[in-house]
């Protein structure tokens, strides 16, 4: 397990699309610990692979409800849609108005390749949806509806 | 000004060697630092140590996007922290591989006209010191390699 080098905006990584994912290997699980230890020692609530300079379709979550590893993951359903507040380790000090799905159903593999569905509601379907933007090399900047960082400070959990 | 020719690893054994100190810091020592500024800016790049240029003197050019760092005779006083990142390097063109950095570093260093000077650095910009300085001492990212992430090309669709 190491923590790795979060890449910050303006890095052509976090601009292209990641690939998918095909070998569920001893690499794929380091990627996947390092992910997990990176995030937790940045405070995010969130990190895809793409973030530490990592083309693979891999993201971990941990929206206050555990860890989450998803490989391949695709959003299948989602239903409403809530405005809320979002921050990200690549964009370091802003927050801005996002709106997202109130509720995704995700298809994903986990680490042993497996398939698995993920339901999440509020917090945790916004950090998935951000999460696997990122695989698109989209940031939720792109999908601002409003900065908002001279009001909100950055708080730990809110940043994915 | 002008630009230098970049060394390729495994062409030239100058990438395998110390480089020795500047003693002298004349008018060659800043057309060598003009030069490895300019190459490295047209080479895309984010440093650029002289042994690169086929140059064995103590001399390192830095730009992470926060302004050009001329560096002569630099050595790490303090690191601290460590972390995973994703390296390339310009004499070993079309790879990319992680390596294991400090997060911060204190680096001492003269400029251009001998004068001693100190730089604290962090994230990619203390990534980038570590990584010339090295070639200082004939070494290449890939001798840290954890892992070769060549291969990650994005899917067409």
């Amino acid at each position: 397990m190491a923590k790795r080098v979060i890449l910050t905006e303006g890095d052509d990584a976090l601009r292209r699309r990641s690939r998918t994912v095909e070998r569920f290997d001893a690499r794929l699980a380091m990627l996947l610990d390092d992910l997990a230890d990176t995030m937790y020692a940045a405070n995010g609530a969130g990190l895809a692979a793409p973030q530490v300079g990592i083309l693979k379709r891999a993201v971990v979550v941990d929206a206050g409800t555990g860890l989450i590893e998803l490989v391949n993951p695709e959003i299948v359903s989602h239903e409403g849609s809530v405005i809320g507040v979002e921050s990200c380790l690549s964009v370091p000090g802003r927050c801005c108005t996002v709106e997202r799905p109130e509720k995704v159903v995700v298809r994903a593999q986990n680490r042993l390749g497996e398939a698995i569905e993920v339901a999440g509601e509020n917090f945790l379907a916004r950090a998935l949806c951000h999460e696997i933007d990122h695989l698109d090399g989209t940031l939720y900047i792109d999908r601002m509806i409003e900065d908002v960082s001279d009001r909100y400070r950055q708080v730990g959990r809110d940043e994915a | 000004m002008a630009i230098r020719n970049i060394v390729i690893l495994g062409e030239d054994d100058v990438l395998r060697k110390r480089a020795r100190r500047v003693d002298k810091f004349d008018k060659r020592l800043r057309t060598l630092l003009d030069d490895m500024a300019q190459t490295m800016y047209k080479a895309d790049g984010v440093g650029l140590a002289a042994p690169q240029v086929g140059i064995l003197k103590r001399a390192v050019v830095v730009d992470v996007g926060d302004g050009l760092i001329e560096l002569v005779n630099p050595e790490i006083l303090k690191q601290e922290g460590g972390a995973v990142g994703v390296e390339g390097c310009l004499s070993v063109p079309g790879r990319r591989g992680t390596v294991e950095r400090p997060e911060r570093v204190l680096v001492r260093a003269q400029n251009r006209d001998g004068k001693a000077i100190e730089l604290e650095a962090e994230g990619l910009l203390a990534v980038a010191l570590c990584h010339e300085i090295d070639h200082l001492d004939g070494i290449v990212y890939v001798d840290k390699m954890i892992e070769d992430v060549t291969d990650q090309e994005e899917e067409e669709d």
